[in-house]
């Protein structure tokens, strides 16, 4: 006679092998192995894979120093007083606190840097400004201004030719407006004679 | 007070016996004893479970210090004739999940225990061909390591603890149900891995 047999789920035969089980379930289950052997079949394997697992997973030993620290930190620390520091922790500790000292005295310095080097900076930028606007402040207010060479003539006189092609303001973006300024103050002067001040060029 | 408690475990009653010493400050020496008595044959235990957690050396001896420091403060509240080892594995977890890399693993997503979590198919009808591999410890270790982090711990203390579902419930504080579900579908997982490696090496 052939009989509908219905199989274990995985949860049951996992519980089963296990020993989890209510005493009259696990009979039943003993029963139904008795005459099913698809499902003995699969409690055998589970049983295999259970115990190799247990073999599987007790894979990191105690290393023989760390033993011997817990159990000594064990007995001499007397109880309701034992506070175990390790030593990684109270290094990072260390490390923290230095840190924090560290930015603070950093910080606190800079914020009494503050004002000087911001006035520092506006030196700077007054100087900058200043020498970087002088070339274009003489031929303009030439233009403007004074009567004498016209603005071409006092071109052509500054430039000894297009073939030197020594124009500081076109030396590219590497230059700043302040170098430039520089580099037109000393070109003038060598090539021309001329200095960039007003009663000279007058 | 309520973290502190959960913490510790102290609300937690393993087997529950309803006796309750009360301790005065010369038994506490003995209970101290005690606790050496129970404590230090599961350091192997306690350190290779921390080490499955952690898979770090130095947090694994970290994370047992810092247990038996907890456990040791805490064993006034311990009631003998119950489970010592559940108690103490419960306040690993505890401290596990306080520590950082404890932290950055409990942000993993974790689906299961719900009818809409993926369903790992039974793949146990073919038993033979794991039969086999099962005598491959470093193919059981891989697909060990390659389990999701609550089944394996769930499967860890099952077969390699051989702590009961009703204290893997209270360790891991999940239903017992949970526990059954969990070990049942880590053992198909780990079946479905050992395949994937066999049909690898083929």
């Amino acid at each position: 006679m052939i009989q509908a047999i219905e199989h274990l789920n995985p949860d049951t035969l996992s519980a089963f092998v296990d020993g989890e089980l209510p005493d009259g379930e696990q009979e039943a289950i003993q029963q139904h192995l008795a005459g099913c052997h698809v499902c003995a079949l699969r409690v055998l394997s589970a049983t295999e894979l259970k115990a190799a697992t247990a073999r599987a997973g007790r894979r990191f030993a105690l290393p023989p120093g760390t033993l011997a620290r817990l159990t000594a930190q064990l007995h001499r620390e007397p109880r309701g007083s034992l506070r175990i520091h390790s030593t990684r922790r109270v290094a990072w500790a260390s490390l923290a606190a230095a840190m924090l000292l560290a930015v603070s005295l950093i910080g606190w310095r800079q914020l009494h840097e503050t004002n000087t080097l911001a006035a520092e900076l506006l030196d700077q930028h007054l100087a900058t400004l200043s020498s970087a606007a002088a070339p274009q402040v003489i031929s303009s207010d030439r233009q403007t201004l004074v009567p004498g060479p016209s603005p071409l003539q006092l071109q052509s006189s500054r430039r000894p030719g297009p073939s030197t092609g020594h124009d500081p303001q076109r030396r590219g973006p590497c230059l700043s407006p302040w170098a430039a300024g520089c580099l037109a103050t000393v070109h003038d002067s060598q090539t021309s004679g001329l200095s960039l001040s007003y009663p000279t060029i007058r | 007070m309520f973290r502190s408690e959960a913490l510790l475990g102290v609300p937690i009653q393993f087997r529950g016996s309803s006796q309750r010493q009360t301790l005065d400050n010369v038994v506490s020496a003995a209970r101290s004893a005690d606790f050496e008595q129970l404590a230090l044959p599961l350091l192997a235990s306690l350190y290779n479970h921390a080490f499955w957690l952690t898979r770090n050396h130095a947090e694994a001896e970290d994370l047992v210090q810092e247990t038996f420091s907890k456990a040791l403060r805490a064993f006034d509240s311990f009631q003998a004739d119950t489970n010592f080892k559940g108690w103490i594995f419960r306040i690993l977890r505890n401290t596990f999940f306080t520590s950082r890399s404890g932290i950055a693993a409990s942000r993993t997503v974790f689906l299961e225990d719900h009818p809409h979590a993926l369903e790992t198919p039974d793949t146990s009808s073919t038993p033979e061909d794991n039969l086999i591999r099962l005598d491959n410890q470093a193919a059981l270790q891989r697909a060990l390591e390659q389990l999701e982090p609550p089944l394996r711990e769930a499967l860890l203390l099952c077969d390699v603890e051989e702590v009961k579902y009703r204290d893997i419930a209270l360790i891991l504080d999940i239903p017992i149900g949970t526990v059954m579900s969990r070990i049942s579908r880590a053992r198909r997982a780990l079946r479905q891995l050992l395949q994937l490696q066999l049909g690898e090496s083929q």
